[in-house]
């Protein structure tokens, strides 16, 4: 016997409805209990993930590909079969799937949802992309983003548009940071090497190591122990722009998964870290990572924009904002983006954190500093933000990050572009409070 | 361990009535493993040796969310049942097909283990609706047998078709 929910093709159709329909999240649905427990082999598991994360990273080239061969668009109540025909086409045209066997398990789809009726569709569609023999390397497949956003890229970066959208659509590097205050980074390499994982010094962030291909953090040297963490590289420059004190109080505001507050404590050993989320769910997270690398924080649940929720009263010495953001520098890794992002999120992001910087500055101590972070390359988030935020505030100060290697200078604050030195787009500025309060 | 070749309706060898198993020796053992890794690799939560056309009464199954709970049935005998529910089901043998069909919603089987020793478990949901349809193949039915003359039909030629491409 078998169930339904053995089809990585099925599964693949009811990750992305979960998405298009209720805006879950790709990383939400696959660390969820339904998908974890489905009745799927490790490969099939696999291939689901690949369908659902390289369709929308391709959704925005083979949309327009698929609409060409259809003779009239179909009903809005008929996505279910529009992303079935999408399925088909990332399949014959991108995973270069035996042509066959594509079309045969993309036309049985449409008998599981009982539309039989698309079956003669679905078949005579993709047996014409068949046909017409496109070749994906021969495809123009920069613009893989909705318009508005291209409109905004392009707007924003200009002549850097076409670069920053070509890397937001590559398959993402693993990248690790090495705690370096227990093992140096050629050291772990060795050890890398030792197990046949082939990796890299990168270039310009010290702490940081590429892998050629990803594993599975369990194979990796010390990971149980805290020796390495996961962490993109542009996100491993954090800790040391925050520039702790012994016995600084520290405040990591927006902390889930506890990437950030992971470093902090590992490059600074003596420090007080709160680590506040809004989410408690996502605060376990963070919880495994503390546990994982052995190094203890206060965990606090509450909004950073409501500090009666959480605050004791005591001020802090450095406070780190990573804030929500549109997430559009991260979209290599997480192309779910291009899908759920709308263009008026943008200003409502926006003023979110300016809400969570107007509440936490005042919990920061006369001479302490803030670093505000996002993994954003629109404006509105990160220079535009800092310059608003600066002008209402006379007792915050910029300190200036020209004499970084990684990024670009910003009218305020450094911003890292999505694939410079094969790093995440990121965004940092750093101020401090005057004496004055 | 292997990997065993699957029989698709409507292959007439899966109308073929299991015997009862009577040699309780280190053959029915290697079976039973290859089976079960079919099983899995296919994957399903089922399997009947008339499917791998080996015409015995054993069956495989794991009906556990996390596929870490491997069972299986030889000579299995349904000594009661009451309750009756309806699920879609599907079958390695039919495969891309799911219909519903209408099952005991609990059930008592009685089984031997691989060294011959008899015991009594009670069954209910997905564990017990798999058991019946597991013991149906054994007897030579397939889940289609309970649909219309003509969802049958249309299935069946579906499958034809399909297998005539896959030799074409």
């Amino acid at each position: 016997m078998t169930m339904l929910d053995s089809n990585p093709r099925w599964i693949a159709l009811q990750v992305i409805l979960k998405l298009v329909d209720r805006g879950r999240s790709l990383d939400d649905t696959f660390a969820s209990e339904w998908f974890q427990t489905l009745p799927l082999s490790k490969r099939d598991q696999a291939m689901s993930r690949e369908l659902s994360i390289g369709l929308c990273r391709w959704y925005f080239i083979l949309q327009p590909l698929l609409n060409q061969r259809l003779q009239k668009p179909l009903r809005a109540r008929d996505q279910d079969v529009e992303i079935i025909l999408l399925l088909g086409l990332y399949q014959l045209l991108v995973m270069e799937t035996d042509a066959h066997a594509a079309v045969n398990e993309t036309v049985k789809l449409t008998r599981l949802l009982k539309k039989n009726w698309a079956s003669g569709l679905t078949n005579a569609v993709l047996r014409k992309v068949v046909r017409d023999d496109l070749r994906w390397q021969e495809i123009d497949r920069v613009m893989a983003y909705p318009e508005w956003m291209q409109q905004l890229i392009r707007d924003e970066w200009g002549d850097l548009s076409q670069q920053i959208m070509v890397a937001g659509n590559q398959r993402p590097p693993m990248t690790l940071r090495i705690d370096s205050r227990q093992q140096s980074r050629d050291d772990y390499l060795k050890q890398l090497e030792s197990k046949q994982i082939e990796a890299s010094a990168h270039e310009l962030i010290s702490t940081a190591v590429q892998l050629k291909t990803p594993v599975e953090v369990a194979a990796l040297p010390g990971f149980d122990r805290g020796l390495v963490s996961v962490q993109d590289a542009a996100a491993q420059i954090a800790a040391e722009l925050l520039q702790c004190e012994p016995g600084n109080r520290v405040l990591d505001a927006c902390a889930a998964p506890g990437g950030k507050s992971s470093q902090l404590l590992q490059q600074y050993a003596d420090i007080h870290l709160d680590a506040l989320d809004i989410s408690e769910t996502r605060l376990d997270r963070v919880r495994e990572n503390l546990q994982r690398i052995g190094k203890p924080a206060r965990l606090l649940v509450g909004d950073a924009a409501v500090p009666e929720q959480w605050f004791d009263g005591k001020r802090y010495d450095r406070v780190l904002v990573d804030t929500p953001c549109s997430a559009s520098g991260v979209m290599r890794r997480h192309p779910d983006i291009k899908l759920l992002r709308r263009e008026s999120d943008i200003m409502s992001l926006a003023s979110r954190q300016r809400d969570i910087l107007d509440a936490i500055w005042p919990l920061l101590k006369p001479g302490g500093m803030m670093l505000y972070s996002t993994c954003s390359i629109f404006k509105n988030e990160n220079e535009k933000q800092i310059a608003g935020f600066l002008q209402s505030n006379v007792n915050a100060e910029e300190i200036g990050l020209s004499s970084f290697n990684w990024g670009n200078a910003c009218v305020h604050g450094r911003q890292i572009l999505p694939g410079e030195s094969n790093m995440d787009g990121f965004y940092y500025a750093l101020l401090r409070k005057s004496g004055l309060d | 361990m292997a990997l065993l070749n699957i029989l698709h309706y409507p292959d007439p060898r899966l109308r073929t009535v299991a015997k009862a198993v009577t040699d309780f020796d280190a053959e029915l053992k290697q079976l039973v493993n290859d089976m079960f890794e079919t099983m899995y690799e296919a994957p399903g939560i089922g399997l009947a040796a008339t499917q791998v056309d080996e015409h015995i009464r054993l069956l495989v199954m794991d009906v556990s969310e996390h596929r870490n709970q491997p069972r299986y049935l030889i000579n299995p005998k349904i000594i009661s049942a009451d309750g009756e529910e309806e699920s879609d089901e599907g079958c390695l043998s039919v495969p891309g097909f799911y219909e519903k069909v209408r099952r005991a919603e609990n059930i008592r089987v009685r089984a031997q283990d691989d060294s011959g020793e008899t015991s009594e478990f009670e069954a209910q949901g997905t564990e017990a609706v798999c058991i019946q349809h597991e013991m149906d193949h054994l007897e030579g039915k397939l889940f289609v047998d309970y649909l219309s003359n003509l969802k049958r039909n249309r299935i069946r030629s579906k499958l034809v078709k399909m297998q005539k491409q896959l030799v074409g």
